[in-house]
């Protein structure tokens, strides 16, 4: 996860620059990461282009995808309400 | 009085030694009559004894009798018998066995109550007997591993609708028959195990229709609930990975069942239930940062385009530290990143941002795969890669060009996406734009039906594009795409057969002349590879460029088969399966292929100049040093003229030799002198024969 920016500041992907800088500071004085890795995470964040690279890589719609996948199986199926058959009383249909 | 007595003796005799032997029976019999007369003690005490003994023998004679009775399942007289022996010995296990087999008895009588019942169509009442007989005689029924009473028993209460009860039975019923199997199936549905009904249905073989229709109905019910569990367990927010592995084993399970042939909707339902269970599972796996279980999940799920970006970023984690999953994630990074083009300003607002984002993200992976070590798998990521980036790079162009917003997709995304044909159409309504006729037909080719095998060809995959291919109907008239990548297919699979020494090679390249008369550039690579290298296999290659030839007489071919058949021609002179005139027939026939075919013109002339040579010889040794002076003066290789000069040199000392007189000598070797003078009239060789001349004069 080291080299997850978002993780490695401890922010969302809505993060705004500001927000962005703030964290790293807090991130400095709290030393989970090195100096390093927290300066390459603020910068990677606070670049546009390397910003969209890295929503890219790390954050995913799982809620999203998953309203999407649940559709085609909300319908109910119809209830089994079937009367028992007699067509296996006295014929053998094992495979 | 003295004779009776005599008599009494002999029999109490007889009576002893019968004893004696153990035959208490005859023994009986006789002490009986002695004691009739004698009324002894003694006697009365044998009698006892054997008594005794002859019911004990009785006794187990009736037992044997018992006991085979219930193996042939005759329970009364196996009843009777055990109390005839009760009553002759002191076993206190017959009376335990006389009770087991009088409860048994019952059991059997309300067992056939029960049947009679049910045949006469009162299932409630047979029902209720076989409750009866089950409830009273279960143990003892399992003891005699009578089944078929508990089956029955349970089958008739499902009948009467009783499914709990039926379910008691069910489960210790060990030996399932069709109509037990249906039965519990039913009583498991009645109760909601939808899951537990269709285990038992899958293996009844019945094509009945309100039977399938049944199964139908169990089976979607079965899908409906593992799903509702799935999501019940997702929503809450605490769920554990354990109850989503047990949900998503359901989800397994439900997903082997085999629907109805004609449920298209229930299939569709099941895939898209193991999807779901896969993205599930996926998710806590991302969370834990397992992007290995990630990619196994989703590897081959292309149902959404965020699952695709989660395969790619997941693939994209994974080859930071390892060379795993490149080819997947070579598969499907253009795809992920092709869902920018349908989110713009998801990420940035702004168009020309998203394409910056997009370009960075591709030249990351291509930095990825390049940078991972030297494997096969590395070597067909990145050729996959070159691929999906060129046919991206040909859609933004065309997508530019023609000004429409094209929604580009990989040919595997297109092939398990339905869109083959979409991009396909797209391919052929562009063909202007395509450099030439391979640059087309290679593109569509990518999304034809033989695209999977061509993506396979081109990442070095030979064997399963071969594989795929042939399991591709091409029964119908293929299309432009299909038929071009079949034959590029055929083509290169061909020229491996040739390599490995295949019989058949020959098979591959029926319609090659189509493929080089599409891709002219293929075909110059070919001749091209025909003229540079020294290569093995050169007699298989020049039967292969000849046919090719017949085919397609063009230039290249034509140079190919020329620098072939010439060099085939010297491999068969060698082997001695061509003469000397055969040789120089292939030599000329290859340059009138290729009149520049240096190769053949070196050969030719050295070939002349050999043929020359032997004349020469021939013409010398008959002793005409006329004609051979006439042909080396004519002659245009200055090497029959030293030939000639070493062969008459030769000779001159040769003539001394011979057993003539003098004067024939100094005339051969006059003769001699002037033909060696015709040809230089200043070279050594004549003063040399001048003098030997003189020499012979004095």
């Amino acid at each position: 996860m080291a080299a997850n920016p978002y993780y490695i500041l401890d922010i969302g992907k809505d993060a705004s620059n500001q927000e962005i800088i703030r964290a790293a500071a807090l991130q400095m004085r709290q030393k989970r990461f090195c100096a390093k890795e927290i300066a390459q995470a603020q910068k990677m964040l606070l670049d546009p282009v390397s910003r969209g690279c890295q929503e890219f890589l790390y954050h995913f719609d799982f809620k999203g995808l998953e309203e999407r996948l649940c559709r085609p199986l909300e319908a109910k199926p119809p209830e089994f309400d079937a009367p028992c058959l007699t067509l296996f009383d006295n014929e053998t249909h094992d495979s | 009085m003295a004779r009776k007595k005599n008599k009494i003796d002999t029999l109490l005799k007889r009576a002893e030694k019968l004893f004696n032997a153990g035959n208490y029976i005859e023994a009986e019999e006789k002490f009986l009559k002695a004691q009739r007369q004698l009324n002894s003690p003694k006697i009365e005490e044998k009698l006892a004894v054997c008594r005794r003994e002859t019911n004990i023998l009785r006794g187990k004679e009736l037992i044997a009798k018992g006991e085979q009775s219930i193996q042939e399942n005759d329970l009364s007289l196996a009843l009777d018998c055990f109390k005839q022996a009760a009553a002759l010995v002191n076993e206190p296990w017959l009376t335990e066995k006389i009770l087991e087999l009088e409860t048994l008895n019952t059991g059997r009588r309300i067992y056939d109550e029960a049947r009679s019942a049910a045949a006469s169509g009162d299932m409630a009442a047979a029902a209720t007997l076989y409750e009866k007989a089950a409830a009273g005689h279960l143990d003892l029924w399992e003891t005699h591993k009578d089944h078929d009473a508990l089956k029955k028993a349970a089958v008739y209460l499902t009948k009467a609708g009783d499914f709990p009860k039926a379910l008691d039975l069910f489960d210790r019923v060990g030996d399932f028959d069709a109509q037990a199997r249906y039965h519990f199936g039913f009583a498991l549905a009645k109760t909601g195990d939808y899951l537990g009904a269709m285990a038992q249905w899958q293996s009844l073989d019945c094509r009945d229709t309100a039977f399938l229709e049944q199964r139908g109905t169990v089976l979607a019910n079965a899908v409906d609930q593992v799903y509702r569990e799935l999501k019940a367990g997702t929503s809450t927010g605490s769920a554990h990975e354990s109850d989503i592995q047990e949900k998503y084993k359901k989800a397994e399970q439900v997903s082997a069942l085999i629907p109805p042939d004609d449920s298209r909707e229930l299939k569709e339902r099941i895939e898209a239930l193991l999807v779901y269970a896969n993205v599930i599972s996926a998710r806590m796996k991302w969370e834990a940062a397992d992007y290995e279980a990630v990619v196994r999940l989703v590897e081959n799920l292309w149902v959404d385009p965020e699952l695709i970006r989660l395969k790619a970023a997941a693939c994209y984690h994974i080859s930071k530290d390892r060379n795993t999953y490149l080819d997947v994630l070579s598969e499907c990074w253009m795809d992920a990143v092709g869902t920018l083009d349908g989110l713009t300003g998801r990420y940035l607002g702004n168009e020309e941002k998203t394409t910056e984002v997009r370009d960075r993200l591709i030249r990351m992976a291509h930095m990825r795969i390049n940078r991972a070590s030297a494997s096969g798998e590395k070597e067909s990521a990145k050729a996959g890669f070159d691929i999906q980036t060129r046919i991206s790079d040909d859609f933004r162009a065309i997508s530019q060009h023609s000004g429409l917003k094209l929604a580009v997709c990989s040919p595997r995304y297109a092939a398990m996406t339905g869109r083959s044909e979409l991009m396909l159409a797209v391919i052929r309504s562009n063909k202007a734009y395509f450099k030439n006729d391979q640059h087309y037909l290679e593109t569509g080719g990518y999304y034809s039906r033989a695209g999977l095998s061509l993506l396979a060809l081109k990442t070095g995959d030979i064997e399963s594009a071969v594989k795929s291919l042939d399991s591709l109907d091409m029964d119908e008239t293929p299309d432009e795409f299909t038929q071009y990548a079949g034959e590029l297919i055929r083509f290169e699979y061909g020229l491996k057969a040739l390599e490995s020494g295949q019989k058949n090679f020959m098979d591959y390249f029926s319609s090659t002349h189509l493929l080089f008369k599409a891709a002219p550039a293929i075909e110059a690579r070919f001749s091209d590879r025909m003229l540079q290298d020294e290569r093995d296999h050169l007699l298989a290659y020049e039967t292969l460029t000849a046919f090719l030839y017949s085919k397609r007489p063009s230039r290249p071919i034509a140079r190919a088969l020329s620098v072939l058949l010439a060099k085939a021609g010297i491999v068969k002179y060698n082997d001695d399966k061509l003469t000397d005139k055969q040789f120089r027939v292939t030599v000329k026939k290859a340059l009138e292929l290729d009149p520049d075919n240096q190769f053949a013109l070196q050969l030719l002339d050295s070939t002349n100049m050999e043929a020359e040579m032997d004349v020469l010889l021939k013409i010398m040794g008959r002793g005409k040093f006329e004609k051979a002076a006439q042909m080396a003066v004519d002659s245009d290789y200055p090497e029959i003229r030293e030939s000639f000069f070493e062969m008459a040199e030769k000779i001159s000392g040769m003539i001394h030799d011979q057993d003539v007189s003098p004067e024939l000598i100094k005339l051969e070797l006059i003769k001699l002198k002037d033909a060696v003078a015709v040809v230089d009239r200043r070279h050594d060789l004549v003063k040399q024969i001048q003098r030997e001349i003189k020499t012979i004069g004095a």
